[in-house]
């Protein structure tokens, strides 16, 4: 009797934990989808600037008509990309907008009355804040795939991630060499 | 795809979440603390107004057997009617100005992309204030129907782009661990608690006669000395709760901006600014403001010494000539 009841106990505790391990996997999965989600949008932001770009810079830089064919190609190019909403789609989307978005600041440096437009100095500040948005996106994505890895890995819950096929997530990588490293976050 | 990550980095993440439980206790123990202080100054006003001196010892023990759980209801109430009570409210008493919409896009991308860095969903990101005081200063409040980060015009004057991004971090690390919303609360249970001493202590009647009980009269003298030291307490309970969580915001913006020399420079200049003594003088925005101020110097000694959290910050990477 005593044994059947301690028993009873232990496997209801080990099933409480197994739910609750579950459930937390589950939700780390969910942020990673989620921040994943975020960058598209974030990406989707910067194509939809690019045109107002285009079309301010256009208007004191007429003869530049190459880079803007260019830049228009870029933009096409990045769309396709972005359609497959897959990592990689993504990292080739987010690189050809960056480029493309440096290549029209390229050309209002050399002309002055453009830079000192106020219609410009907006854009400006709308297209260094959509840089930032797309770097933490991407920032917040990586962290969310790291928690997710380390918790899919980690005992007990690395027991339920094979049994439920939680599959490992890859971070979000891009080539830029500038992109700041994590730093040690120090709590003493 | 490969993976960036190194094991130290792995480690302070999971000591960041660690850190995140005890802070949620933490909030829980204040709300106790609170909720005692409140019950007992409701306590205390009772015995102080109404309790006679010449009441007998068993009078004492009806009374304090009525009042001890009306008490306590009475500051449940008190609680609930607080919760319920919106942080727009807050902000009016403050007086936000209007800015021009340059300046309000600046500010609000600004907040948009701390948000995105923690990670918050379109309906969690916080509306942006402004408020028209020179005293570089900046703020968040929380509550049911979503958050605020405000900031002074003082400080959009004094800091760079990298500067605000770092001492908006600080504020949206408050509002991601729940700090916001627990202190916007606490704040109004030390403000019921303060007004609730003050109008007990201005009470007291003529109480002349014979026959006092002395149990009853070190009853009411307790109870007065108690009343005016509550507000104190309650501050001091508060205040020692929100310094233990300005470190951990320091940390949560490091993890948001990866940038913790924009932080460091950011708290420099604010320092400076105050020791210039221009403001220092000057009556900041008001009472509740400047508990609620998570960047004033001086804010009740809320905060960690400037010096402290510098340190604090190099480090975690910042440039050690900060």
């Amino acid at each position: 009797m005593l044994v059947g009841i301690i028993i009873a106990v232990v496997v209801l505790i080990v099933i409480l934990i197994a739910v609750a391990q579950y459930n937390k996997l589950v939700s780390l999965r969910n942020t990673v989808d989620e921040s994943f989600g975020q960058i598209d949008t974030q990406l989707q932001r910067r194509f939809d600037l690019i045109p107002n770009l285009v079309n301010t810079v256009k208007e004191y830089a007429k003869h530049e008509s190459s880079v803007f064919e260019e830049v228009t190609e870029a933009r096409a190019a990045a769309s396709k990309a972005m359609a497959s909403h897959s990592g990689e789609g993504l990292a080739k989307a987010d690189k050809l907008l960056s480029d493309a978005t440096m290549r029209i600041n390229a050309v209002a440096e050399a002309y002055p009355d453009l830079k000192a437009s106020s219609n410009f100095g907006q854009l400006q500040e709308e297209l260094a804040s959509t840089e930032n948005k797309v770097a933490f996106s991407r920032q917040a994505y990586n962290d969310s795939v790291n928690d997710y890895n380390t918790k899919r890995e980690q005992f007990p819950s690395n027991i339920l991630a094979g049994l439920f096929k939680f599959s490992k997530r890859d971070m979000f990588v891009v080539e830029d060499a500038s992109v700041r490293r994590a730093p040690k976050v120090d709590f003493s | 795809m490969a993976s960036t990550d190194s094991a130290p980095e792995r480690i302070d993440r999971e000591n960041f979440r660690v850190r995140l439980g005890k802070l949620k206790r933490g909030i829980a123990i204040s709300w106790v603390v609170n909720f005692i202080l409140l019950a007992l100054t409701v306590e205390a006003a009772t015995i102080f107004v109404f309790l006679s001196e010449r009441s007998s010892n068993g009078q004492i023990a009806g009374f304090l057997l009525v009042t001890i759980p009306l008490s306590a209801a009475i500051s449940a109430i008190a609680m609930l009617v607080i919760s319920a009570r919106s942080w727009k409210s807050i902000v009016l008493e403050l007086g936000t100005t209007p800015v021009d919409p340059q300046t309000e896009k600046y500010l609000r991308n600004i907040v948009e992309e701390m948000s995105i860095a923690a990670g918050l969903r379109g309906d969690e990101v916080p509306e942006v204030g402004v408020i028209p005081n020179r005293e570089p200063n900046a703020f968040a409040l929380a509550g049911k129907d979503g958050s605020l980060v405000a900031v002074t015009t003082g400080l959009l004057e004094l800091t760079n782009r990298e500067e605000l991004q770092g001492v908006i971090a600080h504020e949206i690390g408050h509002l991601v661990t729940g700090d916001s919303r627990a202190m916007t609360k606490l704040i109004a249970m030390s403000s019921v608690v303060g007004i609730m001493s003050g109008i007990a202590t201005r009470m007291f009647g003529s109480r002349g006669g014979d026959n006092k009980n002395p149990l009853a009269i070190v009853l009411i003298v307790l109870s007065l000395i108690f009343l005016i030291a509550a507000p104190f307490l309650s501050q001091l309970a508060n205040a020692s709760m929100q310094r233990k969580r300005e470190s951990q915001a320091d940390a949560t913006a490091v993890r948001l901006t990866r940038n913790p020399s924009a932080l460091a420079t950011a708290l420099r200049k604010i320092d400076g600014s105050y020791s210039s003594s221009v403001y220092s003088k000057k009556k900041s925005v008001d009472q509740s403001a400047k508990q609620l101020a998570f960047f004033s110097r001086n804010a009740y000694k809320t905060h960690p010494p400037i010096e402290e959290r510098v340190t604090q910050l190099k480090r975690m990477g910042a440039d050690p000539s900060i």
